[in-house]
């Protein structure tokens, strides 16, 4: 345990040591503002719905998180590989789960930063209105929640490539196709499809959290999707032993 | 011997089984998540952490979906809803997760029921029974359509779509038509199952009238259908009656006639039921207003039915060898038959629908907000052509008078469809000076404009007696920021005239001080806690006119901030703007008095202040005189109070019915009350009851519009000649109906959070007090400040700007924080 | 100690036992059967071309990679079985030092030794230890990025022995570096080998000839040699050329000079190599024997009146070595 929260202190220090995770941070912030005030098409206005909520936020930033997350997370295990301080860390005298769990853990302080970062939504909305602050910590705690299922699928395509830029390009593709491409592929396939195949789709599973519920089955679902993206980056890093 | 392991064996076969393993353990981990996501959506554990746990079912839900064995709910969902349906104001309404929503929430209350409540859903599957929407269709729900059209055959048509359900409860049922606000779901079932237990509770003492009903809609019905389907003009008929009729290629009105004299004896036994059912329907006749008017519809029926029975037995000998005209008559009979069955079925289903289903009266004809098209026409035809045939100059006048008053009508009529009969509830028209139907269950006083008779406060006072909630608003203020008024010269337009605070007639002050209520007549001003007025200007721009509004803080628009937490009606609000309030307190005595449960449900803020009249009526003056005075507040602004009332007519006559002196039919006139009406107003008096009183201090923001205010004076009989204070007149009619829409639209803005605490009256007053919580929960809107352009764009710049800049403000901090420590790091 | 220390108490303890190593990836043998011990308190070489194994050699005593068959048990603890064990035992500089360049050296040192569980009161002492024992404490602050080659390579000394580890194995420490480096890195890893028992893989003689006790030498995934420098030598010497350069006596000519050395007993071979002008014109020959003939080289030359200017064995590159000692193999 200590060695996972060594790990993760040293790779959240990396992350804001590193000009991305300020450029990250900052296009998810900006990015996911201009949604909140102006909708996806520019047609909506924050003020002149005039409701306290902080609905649009939990609705647009599971996808900007789905593109940013992955930038931060590429650099995880590709980057180790490439220079070669993998073969250092992983001669350190920790399992490679717990590598995994420490790397994760580090790219978790960042989503945290970032969205508390956020807090300035509500805090601002909270001088014009009363927002229900219950749904707010809803809405969080699924941010943080598919925010972490996007970490470790961001992490797992970083632990298959030294490539930084292919780790990105596949962990933006794995989590865009997690948050949305499902829903567009079950259209295509059925008219109305089944529920089992309608709950593998993260937004789905995200839509209790924004209405601010927190629902067990959304929590356990992503928790799984984070737990098997979890043991596949443990033995995608293990795989070295039998190439 | 660790150093001299050598088992080769087992090296060799750990590094061909670690790959192995790992996929197997990789593939078990999968397997693990998903039986246990399968597992879990069988659970419904949850936190709702919403204020008023708004995603839960509420606990009267629940008791709801408990105290029911054996609902079955069909719920008719199409299988392809569109992405968005239009809405009247232009809008587009996404229908995004709305059918998940649907059946979450329908799922839920079968969760909580315990099994008691079935849910199915219709499906396109099985053959015979047509698409859901057309099922759906056939279940009375009502199907909604988008703007996109599909081809259908050769005709273009808009789709049509289902989503809603029915609610089955032994022998009644209950349909939620269309279920497109997700937020309202749980309050408008949970309103349904309360519904059907009422209804069934009811029905099983009303079972005589109702199967006597159903008897007669069903005979009219098997009636109809079998005429239908024989008269049907269609070349792919089938014939499959009597076998008599010529197969030869003959025209369709031959083929008709041939095929209704086949069936003709059918007809006659079949038809002949509807008779028989009427004249057993004993205990239907008389007994309530859907009785009457199903029977009323069936007698005609019956009665087209005879005549077409005469036709088709060759009575009516001056048919024969005319199956042209033959053909005729019959279709039309037919088509006055279909008509009929459906004026059957309406009446049927709406007797089937009325027991136990409590009834709003609202009173009608102070003045009042009355959400009702007038019974009476405007002026009869034959006065107006009497009037016409004098004096085509008054002929029109009378015209557009007669436009004015519909124009009212259809106004009160819309908003009483939308704000109540829509929303589920029965509301009735209550005539000032007439008894008090015994159907009624709550009554309401919506904002009096002028005083209300002895008869009428004796009919209340006997109403409040009877223990049925008693609902008074009061608008003792009338406020014009804008006044229009005829123009100076005869045929000029309007112009504006004054702006103006009056009192209105209203006595509500003295109604209520029998029953130890004081309603102050006092102005509620408030400095602070203000709504805004929206004052509308003519602005001159290049010799046109145009209007434009701007919104002013007002002090006569107090905002409430007290409301009591324990109190049903009260509970849930937070956003409630009285326009023009007054304040009414309870007298000292009753305030003492235990007996009573007083509450002062609703009050304004400790800014507020009790200012008497008279006041200027622009923002700014009343602002200074309001900032110039002491706070007095809080102030009462809504008074509950249960208890038992002494009658204000104890010891006294029951004031006898008046004369009703306005639009005077001389060719109906009014029945004289009779002496033994009096005779049983004082042996059925009482003097004492419990009784359940609210008292709200404004009109909430909704302005009556009353036939009698706008069209002040009109009366035919001066119309039969020509005077110029006619024409005043009438500009003065015109002049009023604006003005009233210029008092609306001063506080329209206000309606939406109002309009809660409305539906919570109404629902208080029908005694579904459970509901009065769970709609406030399908409000979950959070209203929000006004924030003006230029604040905006402060706001969005701040939030846009402010969270990139802390993160790089924060790594620049680290950055130096370490650079320095760095420096200054030694071993 | 181990069993087997216990058990061979007169010699000096086996620390690292290496069985029959075979590493096989796709289609390539790395290894092919290596074998060999280190004992407590070595400097052991392990040399070879490149390509030949060492590397891979390290990654599988380091836990790094997985052999395909065979055993590594690093003091008693078999590297496969208990891998983390034997992490804690190993000190690690992988080939080409590969560092968090973005760290400050000080981070850098504290985090590895926090990765090893040092609790945090002694963490700060064992890392300024280290940072000193490898003679950083001027460079503490500095990024790793900015540090030269050098100072980079004693960071990465330093991450690997920080926790005073039993076994330091380091992978090619000196290529890359300057040759003030190599000296000042190779004394460091003299120092160090007074208090560590060391595996370092280099592919050149003459630095394992400089520090190493002991060298294991791998030519295409196979041990071909193993032993102190001094058997090495021994073993080597039978088989290197004698190099002269004579100023031969006037009248003498090479051919004349050929035959004599030929003449002389265990001479195999004599070669005229080539002629040089400085500083005096004279002859190089290259003599192949069996021994080492060099005193009777001289005695010849003295007695011939030939002047010597050069008198050595000839050196041999490492392939040369290789294709000597796995000739000597097969025969």
């Amino acid at each position: 345990m200590n060695a996972v929260l060594t790990l993760a202190r040293r790779e959240m220090a990396a992350t804001f040591d590193s000009p991305i995770a300020y450029i990250a941070g900052s296009v998810f912030l900006v990015v996911t503002g201009l949604l909140f005030f102006f909708g996806y098409d520019g047609s909506a206005d924050f003020f002149a719905a005039r409701e306290a909520t902080l609905r649009p936020l939990f609705e647009y930033a599971p996808w900007t998180l789905a593109v940013i997350l992955p930038a931060v997370t590429m650099r995880l295990v590709a980057e180790e590989k490439k220079s070669g301080t993998l073969e250092l860390l992983v001669t350190l005298p920790v399992s490679d789960l717990q590598i995994v769990l420490g790397k994760l853990l580090g790219a978790f302080g960042f989503l945290a930063v970032t969205l508390a970062v956020t807090a300035i939504f509500p805090i601002m909305i909270a001088t014009v209105g009363h927002p229900d602050l219950g749904a707010v910590i809803g809405g969080y705690v699924g941010l943080l929640l598919i925010g972490t299922a996007f970490l470790a699928l961001g992490l797992l395509t970083s632990t298959w490539t030294h490539n930084q830029i292919i780790a990105f390009i596949v962990g933006l593709l794995l989590c865009v196709f997690f948050w949305t491409a499902t829903d567009a592929l079950l259209k295509l396939a059925f008219d109305r499809p089944p529920l089992a195949l309608e709950l593998l789709s993260f937004r789905t599973q995200f839509e209790a959290f924004a209405k601010g519920v927190v629902d067990i089955r959304n929590v356990v679902y992503f928790l799984s999707v984070t737990a098997v993206a979890v043991v596949a980056s443990t033995y995608s890093l293990q795989s070295r032993h039998w190439k | 011997m660790g150093s001299k392991m050598n088992d080769t064996k087992k090296t060799v076969s750990k590094k061909g089984s670690s790959r192995t393993d790992a996929w197997v353990m990789l593939l078990a981990v999968v397997g693990v998540a998903v039986l246990l996501n399968a597992l879990l959506t069988q659970t419904s554990l949850r936190i709702d952490l919403t204020d008023q746990q708004v995603h839960t079912l509420s606990g009267a839900s629940k008791k709801a979906a408990n105290d029911l064995d054996g609902v079955v709910i069909t719920a008719y969902i199409s299988k392809k809803l569109p992405e968005t349906i239009p809405l009247p104001n232009g809008d587009k309404m996404p229908l995004k997760g709305i059918e998940r929503a649907f059946r979450d929430k329908l799922e839920e209350y079968v969760a909580a029921s315990g099994g008691k409540v079935k849910l199915v859903y219709a499906d396109n599957g099985s053959p015979g029974v047509g698409t859901v929407e057309e099922q759906a269709e056939a279940a009375k729900l009502e199907t909604f359509s988008s703007k996109e059209y599909q081809v259908a055959g050769e005709e273009l048509k808009f789709a049509h779509y289902a989503m809603g359900a029915t609610f089955h409860y032994k022998t009644v049922h209950e349909v939620f038509g269309k279920a497109l606000q997700p937020g309202y779901y749980e309050f408008e079932i949970t309103k349904i199952l309360l519904r059907l237990q009422e209804k069934y509770a009811a029905a099983q003492i009303q079972k005589e009238p109702l199967s006597q009903g159903k008897a007669v809609f069903d005979a009219v019905k098997a009636c109809n259908d079998l005429i239908q389907k024989k008269g049907k003009v269609d070349e792919g008929a089938k014939d499959d009656g009597g076998g008599l009729s010529l197969k030869t290629g003959a025209d369709p009105s031959q083929k008709r006639v041939d095929a209704m004299l086949a069936a003709k004896d059918d007809i006659a036994k079949v038809c002949g039921d509807v008779k028989l059912k009427i004249a057993a329907a004993t205990s239907l006749k008389g007994k309530s207003q859907f009785g009457d008017q199903l029977l009323d519809a069936a007698g005609q029926f019956d009665q087209v039915i005879g005549e077409l029975g005469d036709v088709l037995s060759g009575k009516a000998e001056q048919f024969k060898d005319k199956p042209k005209q033959l053909a005729a008559v019959m279709g039309q009979a037919m088509g006055m038959l279909a008509d009929l069955t459906k004026e059957v079925d309406r009446s049927h289903t709406n007797l089937s629908d009325s027991p136990g289903r409590k009834v709003v009266g609202f009173l009608c004809g102070n003045g009042e907000f009355c959400p009702f098209a007038e019974s009476e026409p405007f002026v009869q035809e034959q006065m107006a052509m009497m009037v016409a045939q004098n004096n085509p100059m008054m002929k029109q006048i009378v015209q557009a008078a007669t436009q004015i008053a519909q124009g009212i009508d259809e106004t009160n009529g819309r908003i009483g469809d939308n704000l109540f009969t829509k929303r589920g509830y029965s509301i009735r028209r209550v005539d000032a000076d007439s008894p008090i139907p015994s159907e009624i269950s709550s009554l309401i006083i919506y904002a009096p404009r002028t005083a209300l008779s002895e008869y009428t406060r004796y009919q209340l006072d006997q109403f409040l007696l009877s223990g049925r909630p008693v609902v008074m608003l009061a608008q003792e203020w009338d406020v014009a920021l804008m006044n229009m008024a005829p123009g100076d010269e005869l045929g000029n337009d309007m112009r504006m005239d004054y702006t103006a605070l009056s009192a209105t007639g209203s006595n509500l002050q003295d109604v209520l001080k029998n029953y130890g209520v004081e309603l102050k007549r006092d102005l509620t001003l408030d400095t602070k806690h203000v709504q805004t007025v929206r004052v509308m200007k003519l602005v001159q721009k290049g010799g046109l006119q145009f209007q434009s509004q701007q919104d002013f803080p007002y002090a006569l628009i107090p905002v409430a901030t007290h409301f009591d937490q324990s109190h049903p009606l009260s509970k849930s609000l937070d956003n409630l703007a009285l326009p023009y309030a007054t304040s009414v307190e309870p007298s000292a005595q009753l305030a003492q008095d235990k007996r009573f449960e007083v509450a002062k449900i609703i009050q304004s803020s400790e800014s507020s202040l009790s200012h008497a009249a008279p006041l200027p009526v622009l923002p700014p003056a009343v602002q200074e005189v309001a900032l110039q005075a002491k706070p007095n507040g809080p102030l009462t602004l809504a008074l509950y109070v249960r208890g038992p009332f002494k009658s204000a007519f104890a010891g006294k006559e029951p004031p006898a019915r008046p004369d009703k002196k306005t639009a005077e039919d001389p060719m109906h006139p009014k029945e004289k009350p009779s002496e033994n009406a009096q005779e049983l107003a004082k042996r059925s008096f009482k003097g004492e009851g419990v009784g359940k009183l609210l008292v709200v201090a404004s009109n909430l923001g909704i302005e009556g519009l009353d036939r009698g205010q706008v069209l002040k004076g009109f009366d035919l009989s001066k119309m039969a000649q020509f005077s110029a204070e006619i024409i005043k007149d009438y500009q003065l009619w015109n002049a009023n109906f604006q003005n009233w829409q210029i008092r609306i639209g001063q506080v329209s803005h206000l309606l939406g959070g109002n309009l809660q605490f409305l539906t919570n009256i109404l629902d208080w007053s029908t005694s579904h007090e459970a509901l009065v919580e769970i709609r406030s929960k399908g409000d979950t809107r959070r209203p929000m400040q006004q924030v003006d352009d230029g604040q905006a764009k402060r706001l969005r710049l701040v939030t846009l700007l402010g969270g990139p800049l802390l993160l790089i403000g924060a790594g620049l901090l680290r950055w130096r924080l370490r650079r320095a420590r760095n420096l200054a790091l030694k071993v | 100690m181990t069993e087997s220390s216990s058990l061979q108490s007169t010699a000096p303890a086996t620390v690292i036992a290496v069985r029959d190593l075979v590493k096989q990836y796709d289609t390539k043998t790395a290894l092919d059967g290596v074998s060999f011990d280190v004992h407590a308190g070595e400097i052991m070489g392990l040399l070879g071309p490149n390509g030949a194994g060492k590397s891979t050699t390290m990654k599988i005593l380091t836990t790094y990679l997985t052999a395909t068959s065979g055993s590594v048990t690093v003091d008693g603890h078999d590297a496969q079985v208990d891998a983390i064990k034997v992490r804690e035992i190993l000190g690690y500089l992988p080939e080409s030092t590969p560092l968090y360049a973005d760290m400050v050296v000080w981070d850098y040192l504290r985090y590895v030794g926090a990765m090893r569980n040092y609790p945090k009161a002694e963490l700060d002492k064992r890392v300024a230890e280290a940072i000193r024992m490898v003679g950083l404490h001027e460079y503490v602050g500095f990024q790793i990025s900015q540090l030269s080659k050098g100072y980079r390579q004693r960071v990465g000394l330093a991450q690997a022995l920080l926790h005073n580890p039993k076994v330091l194995i380091l992978d090619e420490p000196t290529s890359g570096l300057d040759p003030n480096q190599i000296i000042e890195i190779r004394n460091l890893i003299r120092e160090l080998g007074k208090s560590h028992t060391i595996i370092l893989s280099s592919h050149n003689l003459a630095e394992v000839r400089q520090v190493c006790d002991r060298v294991v030498i791998i030519h295409r995934g196979k041990v071909v040699a193993d032993g102190t420098l001094d058997e090495l030598e021994g073993r080597l010497a039978s088989n290197h050329p004698i190099v002269v350069g004579l100023q031969l006596s006037s009248g003498t000519s090479k051919a004349d000079a050929v035959a004599q050395l030929q003449g002389l007993p265990g001479v195999d071979k004599v070669l005229v190599s080539h002629d040089t002008q400085v500083p005096v014109p004279h002859t190089i020959f290259e003599i192949e024997a069996q021994d080492d003939l060099r005193a009777q080289v001289a005695a010849w030359a003295a007695k011939q009146g030939h002047t010597v200017l050069e008198l050595r064995r000839k050196s041999m590159d490492l392939e040369g070595i290789f294709q000597a000692l796995t000739q000597d193999n097969q025969a």
